[in-house]
């Protein structure tokens, strides 16, 4: 059994199925609209098929995986995990909301669904206290959250941010991009980079933060000051 | 407010180098100024997101990937450990041994697997020499003494029969000679008196007597004297 195109909304398209029958169920499922986005009719069938054989429901979830992940790790990152944790946090929400795909409405904003898991996660592990935290250090967690500000309604537009990260990263200075490159590609620590770079550690340090300020900026003047509040 | 300091501590946050009094000190300024929380909020997201775009890793295949096998972990349970632990040999194995150089190639792919080999290659390269090595060789003396005969100097047979008589320190010893296997000519009338001599070959024992398996003889420079070190024998084991 498959998911029904007989539910595709306007402009959806859905790729011819294919002689492999499990190829069939993840090009007949995968359904999106003009923009390359998943149509609502993905999460229909999804919901749909809670009761069938669990090959087509993980191949309907997998689209959601893809199309939510990286703005939805960013969003774990915001509400104060540790860097080298986001993605442990993130895939636990997915698993969640896998369990729970059952409940979810699904007129309702997916991305906003999982970003109320996310925080509740994030706030069960502020409530074990444990000595190997996932998460920042308490007194900083707290703050980042303060008064609900980090909303699960409003967020980013990953794609849009990262083309202007991108154009902005290529102004840059040749030295700071490549200092940035090292950093953020290779996870490379400030000695590591110092040693690289015949600078001493906290130059490295300084030079990072003035040019991780100048993206910042940069970004602020594309996308307008609020683009995250 | 000292906007210094602040970038300060964000960079030590960025770099894991935040201590305790440091947090609480930046969680101070946070808290002071929704400004600088929305900063750290944007800096976190910012360069979350370029990390997830520069590390291979960390891409959106990696992710689904990870997310894949914690859902199969999750639905299986512990048919998925099973199947899991299954799957390790195999999976980091090459594709199927089809000759012995394959098998062994396989093999030497683990460490724990290449010190098990390397022990049974060594251990089965020890065998092969010894089972090439003459066993006689093995166990080739060379005496420095008299040859004797057991008749008219030693008085034990009727026969004349040549034998050794090797004088270690306070201990004489007598090895009866086999001539039987190897015919071998006396350097001299050893009816006579005791001829000096050097004698290659086998020890053994019977009933308690010292056999001798002689390979060669050649006379030996008179007089006999002791060796230095009296309970020192000359062996050649290869």
């Amino acid at each position: 059994m498959i998911c029904d195109s007989g539910s595709l909304p306007n402009g959806a398209q859905a790729s011819q199925p294919v002689a492999n029958p499990r190829e069939k169920h993840r090009h007949t499922l995968a359904f999106r609209d003009n923009k390359g986005r998943t149509t609502p009719a993905i999460l229909t069938a999804c919901n749909a098929r809670m009761n069938t054989p669990t090959i087509a429901r993980k191949d309907c979830f997998e689209d959601l995986v893809r199309e939510h992940q990286a703005g939805l790790r960013a969003y774990v990152r915001a509400l104060g995990a540790q860097d080298a944790w986001v993605d442990d946090l993130a895939q636990e929400v997915f698993l969640v909301a896998y369990r729970r795909l059952g409940h979810f409405d699904d007129t309702a904003d997916f991305g906003r669904w999982l970003r109320g898991i996310a925080r509740n996660l994030v706030l069960n592990e502020r409530r074990k206290n444990a000595r190997r935290s996932r998460l920042l250090q308490e007194s900083i967690v707290g703050v980042l959250d303060d008064n609900g500000e980090i909303e699960p309604t409003k967020w980013v537009s990953e794609p849009q941010i990262v083309r202007a990260m991108t154009d902005c990263v290529a102004d840059l200075p040749a030295r700071s991009r490549e200092l940035l490159q090292q950093r953020y590609a290779a996870d490379t620590d400030a000695p590591t980079l110092a040693r690289a770079f015949q600078l001493s550690a906290a130059t490295v340090r300084q030079t990072l933060l003035r040019t991780r300020a100048a993206v910042r900026r940069c970004i602020e003047g594309k996308l307008g000051e609020a683009w995250l509040s | 407010m000292n906007t210094g300091r602040f970038e300060e501590l964000l960079g030590q946050l960025f770099d894991g180098d935040l201590s305790a009094a440091e947090g609480d000190e930046l969680a101070a300024m946070l808290r002071a100024d929704p400004s600088r929380r929305r900063e750290l909020r944007q800096h976190l997201v910012l360069w979350e997101l370029w990390a997830q775009q520069q590390t291979p890793e960390r891409s959106a295949d990696s992710f689904l990937a990870a997310c894949r096998t914690r859902l199969r972990a999750e639905r299986q349970g512990e048919s998925f450990l099973a199947d899991l632990k299954k799957r390790i040999p195999r999976d980091s194995d090459a594709p199927e041994a089809t000759t012995l150089l394959g098998g062994w190639w396989n093999v030497l792919r683990r460490p724990a697997r290449f010190a098990w080999a390397a022990s049974v290659m060594l251990a089965a390269f020890a065998v092969f020499l010894w089972l090439l090595t003459p066993h006689d060789a093995l166990a080739t003396t060379t005496l420095h003494g008299e040859l004797v005969c057991t008749a008219c100097i030693l008085h034990q047979t009727h026969e004349h029969l040549p034998a050794i008589r090797v004088h270690e320190g306070a201990t004489t010893r007598i090895y009866y000679l086999q001539p039987i296997h190897r015919p071998i000519q006396p350097p001299g009338d050893f009816c006579a008196a005791p001829i000096p001599m050097v004698a290659t070959g086998k020890v053994g024992t019977k009933n308690g007597r010292l056999l001798f398996d002689v390979q060669a003889v050649e006379p030996g420079s008179p007089p006999l004297s002791p060796p230095a070190n009296p309970d020192e024998r000359v062996l050649f084991p290869f």
